[in-house]
């Protein structure tokens, strides 16, 4: 019989001024060697339940738990770092998480923490590192880092503790798809090997199903099914609908003109470093199109050129037939919407309908007609009854959606979106996509960088391939079965574990 | 835009320097310039500084964007003096201003000293990395939950600016003009605030992310590297400490 690890026994869990409870009935037995996923809708308490196992809820988040959490025989301790060498946690920011410069001294924060010996600290710092797969960074500075890598530190750092348990948000929301294989592979083996026990919220990608023991759904606060992973491939299967990018393909529907030409485009960043170089792309309009590749492949940059936000340095940008330069960037900026991968950089109003009317207002928008496209932003994103609340009391999933309200009632021709899903579970994915697909629909045309291939397989109706700052492939993404070995190469393996 | 220059570890003469000669030199410099009134004599040592950064082979452009907070300081002094010094002769008189003809000078005088004051604190932070500065304010006896607070001051100002930067381009990217000076400040709110949560959301994320990290669990902490003055930092120690001690007895 395996050793249990935690025991989590809620009836309720209550934050201030909230009449629902943000947890309930929720009876949970953990034992060693378990690799629990846990998915769900939108705010339905995956986070909170993390918090609560680690002791942070009710310590950091004010709140009223009614119930046990025993973690090895204990359920109680008087502060949260008791918990450290029995937990390791991990969020889903990895820059908020890294607490010194060197990758080498952070990883070595948490055993140094413990007072281990300087041998035993250093040993485990290799450990870890390589076992994540970036043991040729131990002496970078985490600027350096892209977010992929940035989330193998904390990863390592977590690992170093040397806890049995690990509890991991969504950990691999910002690695490519080979990055995301190896981190599972590398979880894996520790929980059959090791008989380490993991606990995580799913994000979109599938690998984790080759590895987790058990999935547990979520919705309303409460555990609402507990499968197996063979059970839950089925139900998604049964679930899955055929990609919708072929529907609108057989209504025959045609491209109008050419909204946005990139000649020669090269960026060169002020230290030197190169974000892409010598592309040629354009993009008709009402077409649904994807950039796909890996970390620190140039996406990024292209978007940002392709919405104006940064200029050329070399080459020509035409967006709607006007040559960008300094002064005509402002100008075309009603036309073009950008949906950032992270909503919380854009929001800062005090309600969810006022955040949505300061970008009706920004466009010159009269107040007339904000109010009724506010409500009808909302209703679409599925917010409207949260209208009235602060959006900084939102989950993550409901802020990105309410960054596309925004940009549902802006009403932009051209939308850019880089990364809309990264960091929200599966079913927030299809949330968001679903709506970029509808806008699509509406006649708008949409840019949207992906690492999940996925979605990019469901949605896109073009995919674009970049590798090394360059574009090294732009098919429609009926051909993609002729290159899924090429793209495998290059780290993109675009066979679902679903297909 | 960067305020701080950064600190390169990859530099071997920096860290081959001890942090606590580091520390002294700061306050040799700062010393020196207080102790100062002619202007040429504090203009040389205000040159120490960038003269020593170039031996030290830091990049002089890293303290290119501090000029202009610079300039604001001098105008307000140079307008300071000109409305309040009462020292020397009166040189020029309109309706009831005064202007006195050591004004000017005296504003010189201030503009090097706190030119100098803002320079050197700069390069000490350059040369100090956040490890360093821990180490170092433990070496003074601050306990290390303390210690550990300044460094993760030092570790997150250029995180912390970054995000300035990228709450920047996002709110431009949905439309708000954020061009001349108005359009800043008309603008703050839109930028501040995202700032605000955004910083309250990650220190709340650290200080848990820290404390399950052991961080508290006990009194100390190994560190993987500790302080240690070779002949170089002694040498350099006793004669900053004499050119104090000379500057004060004469």
């Amino acid at each position: 019989m395996s050793l249990e690890i935690a025991r989590i026994h809620i009836n309720s869990l209550y934050f201030p001024d909230q009449s629902k409870p943000a947890l309930k009935n929720i009876n949970l037995v953990i034992n060693e060697g378990d690799f629990i996923a846990i998915t769900g809708s939108p705010a339905s308490g995956k986070s909170v339940l993390l918090h609560c196992i680690t002791g942070a809820v009710p310590k950091y988040y004010d709140s009223k738990l009614n119930g046990t959490i025993t973690i090895r025989g204990l359920s109680e301790r008087t502060s949260i770092s008791d918990n450290s060498g029995i937990i390791g946690y991990m969020m889903q920011e990895p820059q908020s998480q890294i607490v010194y410069e060197d990758v080498y001294d952070d990883v070595a924060f948490g055993p140094g923490n413990l007072c281990l010996e300087k041998n035993e600290i250093d040993s485990r710092v290799h450990k870890c590192l390589k076992l994540v797969g970036i043991d040729y960074l131990i002496h970078n500075n985490v600027k350096e880092l892209s977010g992929g890598q940035a989330q193998r530190v904390v990863l390592a750092g977590v690992l170093a503790l040397g806890s049995g348990f690990l509890l991991l948000d969504q950990p691999t929301a910002e690695l490519d798809p080979a990055g995301r294989k190896d981190i599972y592979g590398a979880l894996g083996e520790l929980c059959h090997d090791k008989k380490l026990t993991i606990c995580m919220i799913m994000d979109k990608s599938h690998e984790v199903l080759r590895y987790a023991t058990r999935i547990l759904e979520m919705d309303n606060g409460t555990i609402i099914n507990e499968l197996s992973p063979k059970e839950y491939l089925e139900k998604l299967k049964s679930n899955k609908q055929p990609p919708r990018i072929k529907k609108r393909m057989k209504s025959g529907e045609l491209h109008g003109e050419t909204i946005a030409e990139l000649k020669g485009v090269t960026y060169r960043y002020k230290n030197g470093n190169i974000g892409c170089e010598n592309i040629d792309f354009s993009i008709k309009n009402g077409e649904f199109v994807a950039i796909v590749g890996t970390n620190g492949s140039g996406k990024t940059t292209l978007a940002k050129i392709v919405d104006g936000l940064i200029l050329p340095t070399e080459g020509e940008l035409r967006l709607f037939g006007t040559t960008i330069c300094k002064k005509s960037k402002i100008k075309i900026r009603n036309d073009i919407g950008f949906l950032f991968q992270n909503p919380d950089n854009q929001i800062f109003n005090d309600t969810l309908k006022n955040e949505i009317a300061f970008s009706l207002r920004i466009k010159g928008v009269t107040e007339d007609e904000i109010s009724t496209k506010t409500d009808d932003a909302l209703k679409k994103v599925g917010l409207i009854e949260y209208k009235d609340a602060h959006p900084q009391k939102l989950s993550r999933g409901q802020r990105q959606l309410l960054a596309i309200g925004c940009i549902l009632a802006s009403d932009c021709s051209l939308i850019v979106a880089d990364e809309p899903t990264s960091g929200l579970d599966e079913f927030q994915s299809s949330l968001v996509m679903d709506h970029l697909f509808d806008l699509n629909q509406n006649g708008k045309t949409i840019l949207f960088i992906s690492h999940d291939l996925s979605i990019v397989r469901h949605y896109a109706e073009r995919i674009v391939v970049m590798h090394n700052h360059c574009i090294i492939l732009d098919m429609p993404s009926s051909s993609l079965n002729d290159y899924l070995l090429e793209l495998k190469e290059i780290g993109l393996d675009f066979e679902d574990i679903l297909e | 835009m960067s305020l701080m220059p950064e600190y390169d570890k990859n530099n071997t003469l920096v860290e081959f320097i001890d942090p606590r000669t580091k520390a002294l030199w700061m306050i040799t410099v700062i010393f020196l310039s207080f102790f100062s009134d002619n202007i040429l004599e504090m203009i040389v040592i205000f040159l120490l500084i960038p003269i020593s950064s170039v031996l030290l082979k830091q990049k002089l452009s890293n303290y290119k964007n501090v000029v202009p907070i610079l300039a604001i300081i001098a105008s307000q002094l140079i307008v300071l003096q000109i409305l309040f010094c009462r020292q020397g002769e009166i040189s020029y008189s309109w309706w009831i201003i005064n202007i006195y003809d050591q004004a000017l000078p005296l504003a010189a005088v201030g503009i090097v000293r706190a030119s100098t004051i803002v320079l050197a604190c700069m390069q000490f932070l350059s040369l100090t990395s956040p490890i360093d500065m821990q180490l170092l304010l433990m070496k003074f006896k601050i306990p290390y939950k303390y210690a550990t607070l300044a460094a993760l001051g030092l570790r997150f100002m250029p995180v912390i600016e970054d995000e300035f930067g990228v709450i920047l381009e996002s709110q431009r990217a949905r439309g708000i003009k954020i061009e001349s000076v108005w359009d800043k400040i008309r603008s703050l709110p839109s930028v501040s605030l995202p700032l605000l949560y955004r910083s309250m959301r990650w220190s709340r994320d650290t200080a848990l992310s820290m404390e399950l990290r052991g961080f508290g669990k006990y009194p100390n902490h190994t560190f993987m590297k500790s302080l240690n003055l070779n002949l170089w930092d002694i040498l350099s120690s006793v004669i900053m400490t004499f050119s104090i001690l000379i500057v004060i007895i004469l």
